[in-house]
């Protein structure tokens, strides 16, 4: 008797997530820093996750610093709860840090996002507490920051991963890019700048459609 | 038993907050919209013809004077609570109405050796309301819906806006001369009414009961038995409570916070051990704080959910003091808490939710107590043109499971690029006549390289018409952006960009 088909699960193997490196179950209980210069994909790749983890029915929250956010009506066209999306609004700098904390903290979050944007510090105490607050409870941290440079562009292997990094205890650091693909397709790649889990070099791609009068 | 009537009370909390309008014709409605439907008029409109359930558009076409705006529930509760706080000083049972913000009905019997007459303390209730700057009507009868009636049409039959009836016949006919349009009826009952000629309560009542109800359903049905008297069911009035409060006047003035921070722990501990005794847990903290110099510093805080966790209530509270800026040594201390009924959560011992919601709410009370109310916030996404209209932020209320749609294999075409946005748009330079090296909006992105669009919205036609031509431009460093050109300004503005 055939078994029934279950979504998900290759041939001959195991179920797993559609995209590894860059999902919910590689992430969590890691700082993650999503970096982007002009053409970035930082807002939109990070919806992903969280629609991952509101699907798994994880709580998540965002940290926002700027006048700036996303567009609302994106995320719900994305399928994001946004009853269920906190957003917190804080000055730059150290009320970032401890609104993060008190969130990390109450280990209830699967997801917490940091837009920071640009001309971001983070020092290593500070890092150290978040990091060893995301691994106990099993919470994915990412960092939006972005930079006039690209991150890509700067020169040297070494200097690209640390050029305007957050600082040494990030663990994963990718940069995010989104080029026109088609008339109404958009590509955007993650390339990981840095990974202390499964090394540098590797690449995500997702393909979404522009918004309203984009395609 | 009595009615006082305030009448549209929505209306006249909208007041407050333009007077400048109470001269001409205004209404409350349900949303601000030219498709949103009237609430409560004022009497200017009533003049035009305007009556509460028609459309703000089709109201426009009878008064191009006409003002309106939303009214929050929340603003609309608070006045109602203050009210029922007021009538309380003139009898123990008040029972404001669920339906009609601004109908109060009050318990009159036992009164007589208080005030002279019931006429009297009608007049008192008056001139309290009026003292705090509510117009009101009322009628002192027998029954429920006919001392209603009777407060509705007060101000039309008796000059200070007061009947008193004395005997329930002379209640039940005045009731049946009240005009339909003066009650609050369904308004599609009240134009189904009018086009058969009924105008008055009386004629209503003269209808044949088994066809109204088979012609007009079960609400016309219980209208018409509460107006016939039907309903003789008691008054459920809301209760007052004592109100739990502590005060402490220091010795000497004292300017070190975790000294006074401990002074309101001792203070709050009886008080939740009060609450204890009522089965409530602890809803709103209040905290006022005089100075030596005569000033005044109030604070006020809110648990996740109603507590009684003294632990939690006082590191919210040590978070708050945290944020005051003390000119001088507090003198005087008072605190006051209010409590709701708590839930016993059985149900949570057999929860398999990985994710404990409790702690997150906690998390995010403890963000507000120290970063301000506001600084928890969710997006309400709305119908509207303007991309400023489509969604408000509004204060995070409680965190619930999240319950997000799983768009793979649907229609929708996938997931979209998300786009940051600002609220207030960044003038950009204009565009150069000559434009050798393309339209230059920052130097380190370029020029602009590619251009789509434009996408035009013309909004707000009905109060100030605003028309952009929205256009997504690509420059050669790679960035697509969102602008428009505003034809009132003739200015281009960045509305934002895909990220």
């Amino acid at each position: 008797m055939p078994l029934p088909k279950i979504e998900g699960l290759a041939t001959g193997g195991t179920a797993g997530p559609a995209h590894p490196g860059f999902c919910l179950d590689d992430l969590s209980g890691r700082l993650v820093e999503l970096a982007g210069g002009a053409d970035t994909a930082v807002l939109t790749l990070v919806t992903g996750v969280l629609l991952e983890a509101q699907l798994r029915g994880e709580p998540v929250a965002w940290v926002a610093t700027g006048a700036t956010t996303f567009f609302p009506p994106d995320l719900a066209a994305s399928g994001i709860d946004l009853a269920a999306l906190p957003v917190i609004q804080v000055e730059k700098g150290l009320p970032v840090l401890r609104a993060a904390d008190a969130l990390l903290r109450s280990g209830s979050f699967g997801v917490v996002v940091l837009d920071l944007g640009e001309q971001v510090s983070m020092t290593l105490a500070v890092q150290t507490r978040l990091v060893g607050l995301a691994r106990r409870f099993a919470t994915a941290l990412i960092a939006l920051t972005r930079s006039r440079n690209h991150p890509q562009r700067t020169r040297g292997p070494r200097s690209q991963s640390r050029a305007n990094s957050l600082g040494s205890l990030v663990s994963l650091r990718a940069a995010c890019t989104h080029r026109r693909t088609d008339f109404d397709r958009f590509t955007c790649e993650l390339h990981a700048l840095k990974d202390k889990r499964r090394g540098p070099g590797w690449r995500h791609t997702e393909v979404c459609r522009g918004p309203n009068g984009l395609c | 038993m009595a009615c006082a009537d305030l009448p549209a009370l929505p209306l006249q909390v909208l007041l407050w907050r333009h007077p400048e309008w109470a001269k001409q014709p205004a209404a409350v409605v349900d949303r601000d919209k030219p498709q949103g439907l009237l609430l409560w008029i004022n009497e200017r409109a009533r003049q035009s013809g305007i009556l509460p359930g028609m459309r703000y558009a089709a109201a426009l076409a009878l008064d191009p004077e006409l003002r309106a705006s939303i009214v929050p529930e929340s603003e609309i509760a608070a006045a109602v609570d203050g009210l029922t706080q007021r009538l309380w000083s003139f009898t123990p049972r008040v029972e404001p109405s669920e339906a009609e913000p601004g109908v109060f009905w009050l318990d009159a019997t036992g009164l007589q050796r208080l005030y002279a007459s019931p006429r009297d303390w009608a007049v008192r209730i008056k001139i309290d309301l009026a003292s705090a700057g509510y117009a009101a009507s009322i009628a002192v009868g027998f029954t429920r819906f006919g001392s209603y009636a009777a407060a509705r049409t007060a101000p039309a039959v008796a000059r200070d806006g007061i009947r008193v009836f004395r005997s329930p016949d002379e209640e039940a006919a005045a009731s049946r001369e009240v005009p339909i349009a003066r009650l609050g009826f369904d308004a599609k009952l009240r134009d189904a009414l009018h086009r058969l000629g009924i105008e008055r309560l009386g004629q209503f009542l003269d209808l044949p009961v088994e066809g109204l109800r088979r012609r007009f359903g079960k609400a016309a049905y219980d209208l018409y038995c509460q107006a016939r008297g039907d309903d003789a069911a008691a008054l459920d009035p809301v209760l007052p409570t004592e109100p739990l409060e502590a005060r402490v006047i220091l010795d000497h003035p004292e300017s070190q916070l975790d000294r006074i921070a401990t002074q309101l722990s001792a203070m709050l501990a009886p008080l939740l051990q009060t609450l204890a005794g009522r089965h409530q847990g602890l809803s709103h903290l209040a905290v006022a704080l005089r100075l030596d110099d005569g000033s005044t510093a109030d604070e006020s805080l809110e648990p996740a959910e109603p507590t009684q966790d003294r632990a939690q209530i006082e590191s919210l509270l040590r978070l708050r003091l945290g944020r005051v800026q003390l000119g001088s040594g507090v003198t005087e201390l008072a605190l006051a808490v209010r409590g709701v009924s708590t839930k016993r959560q059985q149900l949570d011992l057999f929860a398999t939710r990985s994710r404990d919601l409790a702690a997150a709410r906690r998390a995010l009370a403890r963000i507000r107590a120290e970063h301000g109310d506001d600084a928890v916030r969710r997006a309400y996404l709305h119908e509207g043109q303007l991309p400023e209209h489509c969604f408000s932020w509004e204060r995070f209320e409680r965190l619930e499971p999240p319950r997000a749609r799983d768009l793979a294999g649907t229609s929708s075409g996938g997931r979209p690029l998300v786009r940051r946005f600002f609220p207030s748009p960044i003038a950009l330079p204009s565009r150069a006549r000559h434009e050798p090296d393309g339209w230059l909006f920052d130097v380190a992105d370029g020029p602009i390289e590619e251009t789509l669009g434009p996408f035009v919205v013309h909004a707000g036609w009905w109060l100030r018409e605003v028309v952009r031509h929205y256009y997504y431009v690509r420059t050669s460093s790679g960035r697509w952006l969102w602008i428009f050109l505003d034809r009132q300004q003739r200015r281009w503005f960045l509305q934002g960009e895909v990220e």
